[in-house]
């Protein structure tokens, strides 16, 4: 009698173990995967709104403006090392005359080391294929109220117009040189993996550029046009900085 | 707490305050203080604590006449787990920005020992109702002291609350607050100030 | 991305980026033991084992069944229970093995399973992308910064016991201020170690 009750709760011991495991495990798959289709849906929202961010375009609050931008303007590219780069092109209802579209615009997708992991961001760079547009951070582990803050819209948005090298100054100090950038005060490490990440998109940029265009006829003519047209242009706009010598 | 059968107000207001798990207990004081340095992430934070305690407690009080006691708390290491993923889906489908923020701090409910502690403590012994209300009492006790360290943090640190900038330009931010230590000495002050109190009270009494 | 040195990682783990100075993990079993530097040593090295073993196992774990699986959602499941059998499997072993060691360390395996600093690396390191060596140098550096502390933390506090702490501070309050300023101090090492 002992021993078959003591077998007895064994086995119930080990039926129970499993009974619970799977039911906790079938809830929690059903409620993964009844959310899995809506945060990719978010995650891929994010990002491309982060992308237009980079290119200092507006940017849509509806999914429909959104993908029609990205269908018309928006064209993909990879470049030897494997990471993103994605040419923006005005609008197809702009500029009749030329009847080819300007080009705005690349953003390249950066990648850095912060204090803690990896930051990931959208790195918008002129036509010219020298000065930034903008900045758009995509993923970071910084800690939040320091590094973090690199998430802030003013951070990126400063970038507008910079070339490299970029060396940072502390915060709030708006430099007007072009080479220089506020950094945030108590977040050295996670603003040294930004300088790094951007000086070396901003080395590769022409290079890159040059590239994507060898394999693309379109944007090989779009980036000679834009080339013809700044070099008739006295100031194409932003920060002044010193004549060139022609195309 | 097992003597008679606890009445509902009774449980609730010792979560909250006469055996509130932050200054009476002592528990938990591990995992949530790392995002206590911006107001908006501990609410999120606490939420979840509230909801897995609140919920665990439920569960594993209408188990508790069926768990054979080898594997008591095993089991109830795998209820809260699974409590504490289904609240990581929810924030990451409905907060994803925040989601992010918290990293692996959501996942760190699971050891946080109140929950545990009250699934020890209460919910083995009593009914599934006031289980979870003395889950959800415990959770809002744990809470509201973390948001008082989370608005000193980020109002001293950050010169803001909730995300808005209140205090002037002329503030200059006290990085320490933001950093690690800053979340320490906020919190040993506060428990000074209330213990010290209780401690007072208790004396007056006598 | 990942193209910080393992010797970075593991330095980091311990000075600047201490799983309890900087990450306050594992900070209930810490006040619970540390007024004793011999029982805080010991249960020190223990965490620095398990801690070291259970990263490199969980890792294993993501990259050959959850990845591949796509189970990633369960994460946090799968983890503890791997901490938790590995924790048991070490306990069985210690008893057959040596009683002495089971004596002095054997107390202490409960309390690990549940401490936030075990699991917290294992999840520092899936959502930073470590690498297996860099996940074995986090898990290692994580468990030996923790054991650091929680020894000085013992230390400090038997010291403390012949001073006159205010009533309201004594106990968790004071433990709160002495760990406040260890972390204030390991901050000054955020120099030593260039990631980039």
């Amino acid at each position: 009698m002992k021993f078959s009750s003591k077998r007895r709760e064994r086995i119930f011991t080990v039926f129970f173990m499993f009974a619970i495991s799977v039911f906790c495990i079938s809830i929690l798959t059903g409620v993964y995967l009844a959310s899995r289709d809506r945060i990719r849906v978010n995650q891929t929202l994010a990002s491309k709104r982060a992308l237009l961010a980079a290119a200092r375009m507006p940017v849509p609050d509806d999914q429909r403006t959104l993908d029609a931008i990205f269908s018309n303007q928006v064209k993909a590219y990879t470049n030897a090392g494997g990471r993103a780069i994605y040419s923006i092109r005005q609008g197809a209802s702009s500029d009749p005359s030329s009847g080819r579209r300007q080009l705005l615009g690349f953003v390249f997708e950066g990648r850095g080391q912060g204090l803690w992991g990896g930051i990931r961001a959208w790195v918008g760079v002129r036509a010219d294929r020298k000065h930034l547009m903008s900045l758009a951070i995509t993923e970071h582990s910084e800690t939040p109220g320091l590094g973090a803050r690199i998430d802030e819209p003013w951070f990126g948005k400063q970038f507008s117009g910079k070339t490299g090298p970029l060396t940072a100054r502390p915060e709030k100090t708006a430099s007007s040189l072009a080479t220089e950038f506020d950094g945030i005060t108590g977040a050295t490490a996670t603003i040294d993996g930004v300088r790094s990440m951007l000086n070396t998109v901003l080395s590769n940029a022409p290079g890159d550029i040059a590239a994507i265009a060898r394999t693309d006829a379109d944007l090989s003519n779009a980036v000679f046009l834009y080339d013809a047209h700044s070099a008739t242009n006295k100031n194409p706009g932003g920060i002044p900085r010193k004549e060139e010598a022609g195309p | 707490m097992t003597l008679a059968k606890p009445r509902m107000g009774r449980v609730i207001f010792d979560g909250l305050f006469a055996n509130n798990p932050v200054f009476v207990q002592v528990l938990g004081i591990c995992s949530t203080l790392a995002v206590t340095n911006v107001f908006e992430n501990t609410l999120v934070m606490c939420i979840g604590l509230v909801f897995t305690t609140g919920l665990s407690n439920f569960s594993v009080s209408l188990l508790r006449s069926l768990i054979p006691g080898r594997i008591r708390m095993i089991v109830e290491t795998l209820v809260i787990a699974s409590w504490v993923i289904v609240f990581d889906i929810i924030i990451k489908a409905t907060l994803p920005e925040i989601s992010k923020a918290l990293g692996a701090y959501v996942g760190l409910i699971i050891t946080n020992c109140i929950v545990m502690g009250r699934a020890e403590a209460f919910a083995l012994a009593n009914k599934p109702l006031i289980s979870m209300a003395d889950g959800i009492a415990n959770g809002l006790g744990y809470t509201w002291v973390l948001l008082a360290v989370a608005f000193v943090r980020e109002l001293l640190g950050s010169g803001s609350i909730f995300g808005v900038r209140v205090l002037g330009e002329w503030w200059t931010n006290w990085n320490i607050m933001v950093m690690a230590p800053g979340g320490f000495f906020v919190l040993a002050i506060l428990i000074w100030i209330v213990r010290g109190r209780m401690l007072r009270s208790k004396e007056g009494v006598r | 991305m990942n193209e910080i040195s393992v010797l970075s990682i593991f330095l980091a783990a311990v000075f600047t980026n201490n799983i309890l100075l900087t990450n306050y993990l594992g900070m209930c079993s810490f006040l619970a033991v540390s007024s004793e530097v011999k029982a805080s040593a010991g249960l020190g090295i223990a965490v620095t084992f398990v801690m070291a073993v259970t990263s490199v196992l969980n890792w294993l774990v993501e990259q050959y069944i959850l990845v591949p699986l796509d189970l990633v959602y369960m994460r946090y499941i799968v983890y503890i229970v791997v901490i938790a059998a590995f924790v048991q499997l070490v306990e069985m072993i210690i008893e057959r093995v040596s009683d002495s060691l089971y004596a002095a360390l054997g107390i202490f395996l409960p309390l690990i399973t549940v401490n936030c600093a075990i699991l917290g690396a294992t999840l520092f390191i899936a959502i930073r992308e470590y690498t297996l060596p860099q996940a074995a140098a986090y898990g290692a550096g994580g468990g030996l910064g923790w054991a650091m502390a929680i020894v000085a933390m013992a230390g400090i506090r038997q010291k403390m016991a012949r001073s006159r702490v205010p009533r309201g501070l004594s106990g968790a309050g004071i433990s709160l201020v002495i760990t406040g300023i260890m972390a204030l101090a390991f901050i000054g090492f955020s120099g030593m170690i260039r990631v980039n």
